[in-house]
């Protein structure tokens, strides 16, 4: 999974055009008016065929992730677009760019429902057999306990399932009988369910552990 | 974003390799519980363990759920004893040993050390009364484990202690012959000993250290073995050749690394659970320990790394470049590695050592050879219940030499299993493993030479200053 976040970008740019970037600071922070998903199957050049549409008509990138599942491309893009562009003109122009029989969706911005509760943010790993329902069985658990899934990837292969998944859980959330319940969940359909804070893994994947600490 | 990839070899490590945080010891501060007064010192000692560490083991417990990390043992380390307890005689001091282990059992811990003295240069009053207490002390206790300290590398090796050591060693033997000798496995007696060292029975809470501290030992033989066969596996595979080949160098590489993620394991829940506790953290040591199953092996690692028969030449080659490679990745992940850190080799415990011995390729003299490379030393090693307390002495100076010459910490930990002769066999369950009982030839041979007593002198380079 790819994520480009524009602002990060700075850090590589030289001193002139750190200028510029902070002169234009105000659009990129400024609020985004439109989200563009694309589905298609994957080939080379879908990014540079989308991001060519969007700069001839002048558009903002915000923030884009993209991934490929099972040999399917799927993109969604943070956008701002100004009044005088034909939003139709758009999506209809990055299809005829992809030409693969690519579903191009524009719709308009609208901020989440709610901030998120605060607390912390956990991983949870399922393995084992593959059981049909198992990843609403998960989701419904989480839900119940007001867990948010923040990433999500499931893959099942020659009987054998593997799910990853980010989760913030509210603070307080009775962390053993959330386990407890996802264990005998997995349990009942085969599978190993396990539930640990996201830092277990910084801590042991990632060289600048410390700065987790301060 | 962490990668599925990177998630799952951590899975792996606790589901499928065994890896877990073998101890969280608290260090405790005695110092100011010392009282002439038998009663009051003992009530201050209950007091300070039952209130400082109420919450150690519910905390743990929580530490574990939050990061999914099994931790095997809670244990406490309490300022050497024969220094609280200045004063008091052999008497005195096996109720303060009781004291201690009533305590720990309260709070609900495996082992409680620091029933210490440090004599490495000279003995008070009570350090020697200390020692004397050992035998009773450590077998009418359960929880309570001991440490001598009778050589540094400042002061040189305290022979007299070495010699007293020596035979206090068959004398607890003695006191506990109706469990084989048992008792010997909860004292250690040191050269150069570290003063936050968590594992036990080694672990005493120093005197440069504060009033509380956690440290941890994390263990992860069976990670570090899975991890050196997958990369072997793998280019065994490939087919490499010339440049490309797998070097000890690759393998050194993948020890390093395991070493370091084993470490950050560590330093999580050390810090986590210091937080928790409102203790200071104080360091992760990463002591490759290994226990009686299978896929838990500092042996298995060896043979790994092609040494088909542990003790065959090359074992010491294998298990320096092993104990090296733990220390530099241990090192790079994180500041606060201390302790013992390294690879230990305790016979008993390990069952490929085990094996190993009873064949014949591990012998009382490779395993020392071995132990001047490693850490930390002769360490779960059954000898017979008849040999002498002056050729037990000469053993714990061959291997506090090699401590004092090499700056290094060792030590030894021997069970002359009382009634036993080499080639039988002793089990003491559970993690403290069996084994053969190991041969020791020329029993008897150094007794004028330990007999001189004395102290063998610091050696030249010593003198920094």
């Amino acid at each position: 999974m790819a994520r480009i976040d524009q602002r990060g970008e700075s850090h590589f740019l030289s001193l002139p055009s750190r200028f510029e970037w902070l002169a234009g600071i105000r659009i990129l922070m400024s609020s985004p008016t439109h989200i563009l998903t694309v589905l298609t199957p994957d080939r080379r050049g879908i990014i540079a065929a989308v991001t060519e549409v969007l700069d001839r008509h002048g558009i903002q990138l915000q923030e884009l992730s993209q991934t490929v599942v099972r040999d399917y491309f799927t993109v969604i893009l943070v956008l701002r677009l100004d009044e005088r562009t034909a939003e139709e003109t758009v999506a209809v122009e990055i299809e005829t760019a992809l030409a693969t029989g690519a579903t191009v969706t524009l719709v308009p911005y609208r901020a989440g429902a709610a901030q998120p509760a605060p607390g912390e943010r956990y991983i949870l790993t399922a393995t084992g057999t593959t059981s049909a329902g198992i990843v609403n069985t998960i989701a419904e658990i989480i839900a119940n306990r007001g867990g948010n899934f923040s990433d999500l990837s499931s893959r099942s292969d020659d009987g054998a399932i593997r799910i990853i998944a980010e989760i913030d859980l509210p603070t307080g959330v009775p962390l053993e009988q959330l386990q407890i319940d996802l264990e005998h969940a997995g349990a009942e359909a085969g599978l190993q369910v396990r539930l640990q804070h996201h830092r277990l893994f910084v801590a042991t994947n990632e060289v600048a552990f410390r700065r987790y600490h301060r | 974003m962490i990668r599925n990839e990177a998630i799952l070899d951590t899975i792996r490590m606790f589901q499928d390799e065994k890896l877990d945080v073998r101890t969280v010891t608290l260090g405790l501060n005695l110092d100011d519980c010392s009282s002439p007064v038998l009663k009051h010192l003992l009530d201050k000692i209950h007091a300070r363990i039952r209130i400082s560490a109420a919450h150690l083991v519910q905390a743990t417990r929580e530490i574990e759920r939050t990061f999914g990390i099994p931790v095997t043992n809670k244990r406490i380390a309490v300022s050497p004893i024969a220094t609280v307890a200045a004063g008091h005689g052999p008497d005195g001091l096996v109720r303060v040993a009781r004291c201690l282990d009533d305590a720990a059992a309260e709070v609900g811990v495996d082992l409680i050390g620091g029933y210490s003295a440090t004599v490495e240069k000279g003995m008070t009053t009570t350090e020697g009364a200390l020692i004397a207490s050992l035998p009773e002390a450590l077998s009418v206790t359960k929880r309570v484990c001991s440490a001598v300290s009778v050589a540094s590398s400042r002061a040189g090796i305290n022979m007299d202690a070495v010699l007293r050591t020596g035979h206090t060693i068959r004398a607890i033997a003695d006191a506990d012959e109706a469990n084989n000798g048992f008792a010997c496995a909860k004292l250690v007696v040191f050269s150069n000993m570290p003063e936050d060292n968590p594992f036990m029975a080694g672990a005493t809470h120093g005197s440069g250290e504060a009033d509380a501290v956690i440290n941890i030992g994390v263990s992860g033989p069976g990670v570090v073995q899975r991890a050196l066969q997958r990369l072997i596996e793998g280019a065994d595979g490939d087919l490499a050749t010339g440049e490309d080949r797998l070097t000890l160098v690759d393998i050194a590489e993948e020890i390093k690394l395991t070493a370091f993620r084993i470490t950050r394991v560590g330093e999580l829940i050390g810090r986590e659970l210091a937080k928790k506790l409102g203790v200071q953290f104080g360091i992760v040591d990463l002591s490759l320990a290994p226990t009686p199953q299978v896929g838990d092996s500092i042996g298995e690692i060896l043979q790994t790394m092609g040494i088909a028969r542990v003790g065959a030449p090359g074992s010491t080659a294998a298990i320096a470049m092993l104990n090296d490679a733990v220390k530099k990745g241990g090192a790079f992940a994180s500041s606060s590695v201390g302790g013992l850190s390294g690879a230990f080799i305790p016979v008993m415990e390990d069952a490929t050592l085990a094996r190993a011995a009873e064949e014949g390729s591990l012998t009382l003299d490779k395993l020392e050879a071995m132990t001047s490379v490693c850490s930390v030393g002769l360490d779960m090693v059954a000898i017979p219940g008849d040999t002498p307390g002056e050729t037990i002495a000469a053993i714990i100076a061959d291997e506090m030499a090699i401590g004092v010459m090499n700056h290094k910490t060792t030590a030894t930990r021997i069970i002359p299993v009382p009634g036993k002769r080499a080639g039988e066999r002793v089990s003491f369950g559970g993690l403290f493993g069996e084994s053969v009982i190991l041969s020791v030839h020329d029993a008897g041979g150094s007794d004028r030479f330990v007999g001189f007593a004395g102290r063998i002198p610091a050696p030249l380079h010593s003198l920094r200053n």
